[in-house]
């Protein structure tokens, strides 16, 4: 009889707030995975929280003005605030995450890597996000050789489709000032995965790695000067064999 | 030239301002209370700005000594005078959603989360409205992170009958 693990309510909620380390969320799931008395209790603690903090953004519309106790000398333009990731001002990555999980973003630990910026990222993502996305092939193509462009790559569409994940789109997101490369797919069962790339100048060589980030699956490698992570939902084999794949034909 | 902290203080305080006053919102579970909390922390702030740390996160520490003031001042003397805790029904914040369903929505899920017991409410507020990391919160509030965990299950197990993804769809 295996052993059994009793994980309390504070345990699983820290799982549903990806507070748990990657061990301890490998270790959960195995046990979420094994019988269904511990699947009902973490169902019993989800909330939508992106309700919650939808409300909390609207409540700002209801603040009161500023009191005329804090107003500054107009001749001064308000300092920007230093932000540990300058580049993250893309607009549009900026607007997808108005809100939720910014603050995490803007003010990480300062051990955090690109990885764990795009794995924060990446959680934001639902399958709704992706499901509209139905690129005719000449646009899904030109788009490929915008976006990969920007990190002086070039990638062929037929190596994205190869696989068993649905491609859905590229896009640059920015890290350090740098571009960092987002290819976006759906897996069969509706889990948003993405490959991200960002151009490391480093020569070093290091094979597919398989690791949870946030809770979800991933696997990282790097060749030629760039690092990848393809990161999504919690099938660690689908995303290990699929960064395989990647890691050959890309 | 570096900013001093007063600087840093007087000139970041008018944009975090609406976010200060929601925090107090959570604190004081009113919105009149809330405005006269922020007044007075941003007040306090403005005497204390010496002993920020520019390169700091100015939000944390406003909402640190935030949380000191209701606690320590403010919130006894509030009760003292009789004006305990307000009702939910007396909460009259105007929403700015266009369509009915999504105000009604909107309601109930202020309502909820604001019948909250406090220590649960401003935890919420940080975690999941401020999107602070469990380490964060616990700092602002001054408690170990268990409590944050516990105040957030806590508050998981009685909003989750009505904020569930699905009772949210159906509005």
């Amino acid at each position: 009889m295996s052993k059994k693990v009793d994980y309390s309510d504070e345990q699983l909620t820290a799982y549903l707030d990806g507070e748990l380390n990657p061990q301890e969320a490998v270790a959960l799931e195995r046990a979420l995975r094994q019988g269904s008395g511990l699947r009902k209790r973490l169902d019993r603690l989800r909330i939508d929280t992106e309700a919650v903090r939808q409300v909390g953004e609207t409540l700002l519309d209801s603040a009161p003005a500023v009191p005329d106790t804090l107003a500054r000398p107009a001749v001064e333009a308000p300092a920007p605030r230093t932000f540990r990731l300058p580049a993250i001002a893309a607009a549009a990555l900026v607007c997808f995450l108005a809100g939720a999980g910014l603050t995490k973003l803007l003010f990480p630990a300062p051990e955090e890597t690109w990885q764990d910026f795009a794995a924060i990222y990446h959680a934001l993502y639902v399958a709704n996000t992706l499901n509209h996305i139905d690129q005719p092939e000449a646009a899904a193509e030109a788009e490929l050789v915008r976006v990969a462009g920007a990190i002086g790559k070039t990638i062929n569409l037929s190596a994205l489709k190869s696989g068993p994940l649905d491609y859905k789109r590229a896009q640059i997101l920015g890290y350090k000032g740098k571009p960092l490369l987002q290819l976006a797919f759906l897996s069969k069962i509706g889990a948003p995965v993405a490959l991200c790339i960002y151009r490391s100048g480093d020569a070093a060589k290091a094979a597919v790695a398989a690791a949870t980030l946030r809770g979800l699956s991933s696997a990282t490698w790097s060749k030629d000067g760039y690092e990848y992570l393809l990161i999504g939902g919690t099938d660690q084999k689908l995303i290990t064999d699929a960064a395989r794949a990647f890691a050959q034909h890309i | 030239m570096a900013k001093s902290a007063h600087d840093t203080v007087r000139h970041g305080l008018p944009a975090l301002y609406p976010r200060i006053w929601r925090y107090c919102l959570a604190l004081t579970g009113s919105p009149d209370r809330a405005k006269d909390l922020a007044q007075a922390a941003c007040m306090h702030a403005l005497e204390k700005a010496s002993l920020f740390e520019p390169g700091t996160h100015l939000d944390r520490w406003v909402f640190r000594m935030t949380q000191r003031l209701w606690l320590n001042d403010l919130r006894a003397e509030t009760v003292r005078r009789g004006k305990g805790l307000l009702p939910i029904e007396e909460l009259d914040i105007p929403d700015t959603r266009s369509d009915q369903q999504s105000n009604l929505f909107f309601k109930q899920v202020l309502s909820k989360v604001m019948s909250l017991p406090d220590a649960q409410r401003v935890t919420v507020m940080l975690v999941y409205v401020e999107g602070y990391s469990y380490k964060e919160a616990a700092e602002t509030l001054d408690i170990p992170i268990g409590t944050v965990m516990s105040r957030l299950s806590a508050a998981r197990s009685k909003l989750a009958k009505t904020l569930t993804p699905e009772e949210r769809d159906a509005g």
